[in-house]
């Protein structure tokens, strides 16, 4: 969840600054979640609804849905992927970004720094991706998207305004809680695959039609 | 000497206005003098304006991200137009949502158009058509009929196609140039081992000036342990002078009255007065330093995969264009048609993924290197590499340790045991810091030996050290040096004095009362993984060769043990390079220089890949293309494997790439584009592309 941006964001430097520093960061991910959800959305649209692939929208749901239980079950430390499943380091690639903007801390860069930041691959976002794919409409991946970004703000400005001693414990709890999300997501989405919401109405609005 | 100076220096080069590397051939012209190596580095210069300056740099990275930002809301909203249908939202949100995809967009064209722009014109004027007209051709054209649709109310629009074709290849760009700005500073940081100031006898005052501020004749004082300001000669002291960062030579060369010293060395134990006889760029260190950059300048460009691809497709599309245009144009008699077709046929013909085929499976590359600790400056090295034929080593240093180990120790008789010779001979040397001395000492720690006194202590630089040293009750007079040295003073027993020492070896003679007491032999040892890693390189089908300034018969040796196929001694810095340049000439394939000493730096920057191990000097690495920080030799052959795969990759990106594109102008061409298929073949392509980009870093080891 990438909380060690907002910790550094919030390093030598008065309170108020650094909130809104961190809140900045927090938008900037908030709209790369969101430009990734009408992505998703809008190929979900082709591919799921209107698309070649329609027919077989049901059996890559349930590929879908395994997929997500087996990431989450890895988040929570239990690997059947084996190595296969390890997430790439595209830090690499933009390290040079990262590096610069983090060197200098302005609103702006703090802005961007979030933008870029929210395409790096975290397996919550991902499994939030897949659900936006299915919800069948464009604006619905967005806000389901907008969600995640909004829900997982508090956490991060937690992350990153209460210190680095917390801050190691914590990624390890996160990591948890998003495993459980993820393989939540999982669950709902071979729910859906299998008509079980069908006659069980389900919290998610895109999920239950 | 090294360098002869009475040789001009023949540098025929250019410095790029942005990164500050050297460059030969024309590079890119900005039309004002202004002249760059690669086209990433003008990029980056056109927008930032000026040289590379940390702040400047983030400016260029902001104006990338307000336009990516921009972008990325053109995006948003051209899928919400594009999954929606017009009467669930009505015409007049979706006309509204065409005008602020307008608004948006413009932006991003003003901010990141104009350098393509300029150097599209520049291309131009030279009849040449590159990839930034391809880009900005297929940007213009996409936002061109997405505003005559907007204004019209009506037609399809390419907004996203139009903004996102330009963010996407100035990132990779981006990434490519800002790579290659961290070597910047690297071939002037030679001239910092020059102190910042020089001591000099100004009408017989000791006076502190700047050392820039030095003239020829001035007469500097240099203090033991002091770096010398300038080259000059001795004019009064004696002192042991290192020059290992000079030459690599790991011994002190004793200096005396009339000697020439070099700036840059450092002055171990003397109190020496010099008269300076060159600064600046006629010293030693300069010269070095402007062999470097001639070297590097004079390199043969690379060229890169995707310049190879892209020289056949440009023209391709450019027809295919021109073909749909006529086609429509004469069989339909439709002009309006015809245009459209030509424009979405450019449209469509470069997605972002030429811009990221290369980027970012070099860059993932690079990272991958990176965390094994080798260090790899720049793409295009990365992708060379994999085409090496000869690599040629240095020996002292890269394939042997570089630092002296005793390798054995004998004593005139079964009386005297070997640590009682260690434990005398290092009690005295505790007072020196000759390389030797360092290998004593460690000797007698590992043996954990408890040292002596020493109470009278007098030292000849180069030669050896003597005195009084009292140790478990005793005292005795002690000395410990050459054979030479004790020689007036003591005898040799015949048992010592048997030459059955290979040259490769150094050896110190430990003598008192009046008798060499026992011989210490030290050894620069092979490292361990210098024979597996030529065994690979060999098995690779690489010709392997040791160069070295040292004597034939040690550098013979160590070829013998590294198995290396041939070896040449008693070359200079000077000779290492223009034997490298002579191979190169042969045209027997891309040659790889493996060094660590600044007598390399010439050579390493001559070679096609120029490779430091990372105990190597500064400059070494600073010159060199690429550096292996662990010293694990066998990570050459590892990364041409890296370098091999990541080239695959490359070519497989460029493929899909291409692949998607050709189905993309087969639709353009029958003028029926629609800005979905335009979203999606873009996304698509650019998808593919990463993701077989990011196989690097699972499928590869390093």
């Amino acid at each position: 969840m990438c909380g060690g941006f907002p910790l550094h964001l919030s390093t030598s430097t008065s309170g108020r600054i650094a909130l809104i520093r961190q809140l900045l960061f927090v938008a900037g991910k908030t709209f790369t979640y969101v430009f990734l959800g009408s992505i998703a959305g809008a190929l979900g649209v082709i591919v799921f609804k209107n698309g070649p692939l329609s027919p077989f929208a049901p059996i890559l749901r349930i590929l879908l849905g395994i997929f997500m239980l087996l990431i989450g079950l890895s988040m929570l430390g239990v690997n059947l992927l084996g190595n296969r499943l390890s997430y790439p380091s595209s830090a690499g690639v933009f390290a040079e970004i990262f590096h610069r903007l983090i060197r200098e801390p302005s609103y702006t860069s703090a802005f961007i720094l979030g933008i870029a930041a929210g395409f790096l691959p975290c397996p919550l976002p991902m499994g939030l991706l897949s659900l936006a794919a299915l919800s069948n409409n464009t604006i619905n991946g967005m806000l389901s998207m907008a969600g995640l970004g909004l829900g997982t703000a508090p956490v991060l400005l937690a992350a990153g305004l209460l210190g680095s001693s917390i801050n190691k414990r914590f990624a390890v709890l996160g990591m948890r809680a998003a495993g459980l999300v993820v393989m939540m997501l999982g669950i709902a989405i071979l729910g859906k695959a299998s008509g079980f919401w069908t006659t069980h109405q389900c919290c998610c609005g895109e999920m239950s039609h | 000497m090294l360098l002869r100076r009475d040789e001009p220096l023949n540098i025929r080069h250019s410095s790029c206005e942005y990164c500050g590397l050297p460059f030969s051939g024309k590079g890119y012209s900005s039309g004002n003098d202004q002249r760059f190596c690669c086209y990433g580095c003008y990029l980056v210069c056109e927008i930032v304006q000026s040289k590379h300056e940390e702040g400047l740099a983030a400016w260029v990275l902001l104006r990338l991200g307000i336009a990516g930002f921009l972008a990325m809301n053109v995006m948003m909203l051209s899928m919400i137009l594009y999954t929606t249908p017009e009467e669930q939202i009505g015409h007049s949100t979706v006309n509204s949502l065409r005008w602020c995809m307008l608004i948006l967009s413009a932006p991003v064209l003003i901010i990141l158009g104009g350098s393509f722009l300029r150097r599209s014109i520049s291309d131009l004027k030279r009849f040449k058509v590159g990839m930034d007209t391809l880009v900005l051709t297929g940007s213009i054209a996409a936002f061109a009929i997405s505003v005559k649709s907007t204004m019209a109310g009506r037609g399809n629009i390419y907004y996203d196609t139009s903004t996102m074709l330009l963010v996407v290849m100035t990132l990779g760009k981006f990434l490519e140039a800002s790579a290659k700005t961290k070597t910047a500073a690297a071939i002037s940081a030679v001239m910092d081992w020059i102190p910042k100031f020089a001591r000099i006898l100004l009408d017989g005052k000791e006076i502190e000036i700047s050392s820039s501020e030095i003239k020829v004749d001035d007469i500097m004082l240099i203090r033991p342990g002091e770096s010398i300001p300038a080259d000059g000669v001795l004019v009064s002291g004696t002192s042991e002078v290192s020059e290992s960062m000079l030459t690599g030579e790991i011994k002190p060369r004793l200096c005396s009255v009339g000697d020439a010293v070099y700036g840059g060395s450092i002055n171990h134990n003397g109190l020496l007065t010099v008269r300076v006889t060159e600064v600046g760029d006629l010293s030693f260190l300069g010269q070095v330093r402007a062999m470097v950059q001639s070297a590097q300048a004079d390199r043969a460009p690379i060229e890169r995969v995707a310049d190879r691809i892209l020289l056949v497709f440009t023209p391709i599309v450019w027809i295919t264009a021109l073909s749909a245009g006529l086609y429509w144009g004469l069989t339909q008699g439709n002009v309006e048609r015809a245009i459209l077709s030509a424009i979405a046929v450019l449209v469509v013909a470069c997605p972002c993924a030429f811009g990221l085929a290369t980027p970012l499976a070099a860059s993932l590359a690079i990272g991958k290197a990176a965390r094994s600790g080798i260090l790899v400056r720049s793409a295009e090295i990365l992708e060379r590499i994999g085409s090496i034929r000869t690599v040629v080593f240095d020996k002292t240093g890269t394939l042997t340790e570089g630092s002296p180990t005793i390798s054995e120790i004998r004593t005139i008789s079964a009386e005297i045991h070997p640590n009682e010779l260690i434990a005398w001979a290092a009690s005295l040397e505790q007072h020196s810091n000759h390389a030797v001395a360092t290998a004593i000492i460690s000797e007698a720690k590992e043996r954990r030996i408890v040292l002596g006194s020493t109470t009278t202590f007098t030292s000849l630089p180069g030669k050896g050290v003597k005195g009084t040293v009292s140790f478990n009750g005793t005292s005795r007079r002690v000395t410990v040096g050459s054979a030479d040295y004790l020689s007036p003073t003591h005898t040799l027993p015949d048992i010592l004095a048997r030459t059955d020492i290979i040259d490769t070896r150094m050896s110190a003679y430990v003598g008192w009362d009046g008798v060499v007491q026992g011989r210490i032999l030290l050894n620069d040892q092979i490292r361990p993984d210098s024979v597996k890693a030529i065994s690979i390189l060999k098995s690779l089908g690489v010709r392997t060769i040791l160069v070295s300034g040292d004597e034939e018969q040690s550098v013979g040796d160590v070829a013998h043990k590294c198995r290396i196929d041939e070896f040449f001694s008693q070359h200079t810095p000077s000779e290492k390079a223009d034997f490298i340049y002579k191979m190169a000439e042969r045209n027997d394939g891309f040659i790889a220089m493996v060094g660590d000493g600044i007598n390399d730096a010439p050579a390493l920057a001559r070679a096609h890949i120029g490779i430091a191990v990372g105990s190597g000097t500064d400059l070494a690495r600073q010159t060199s293309d690429v550096i292996i920080m662990h010293d694990d030799l066998t990570s050459i052959p590892k990364l041409m494997q890296l370098s091999i795969q990541t080239c695959r990759i490359i070519r497989q990106n460029f493929c899909w790439a291409i692949g998607y594109n050709v189905i993309a102008m087969c639709i353009a061409f029958s003028g029926f584009l629609h800005p979905l298929i335009a979203a999606i073949i873009m996304l698509i392509s650019s998808l593919t592309v990463i993701a077989n980009s990011l196989r690097i870093e699972r499928q590869i080891s390093l």
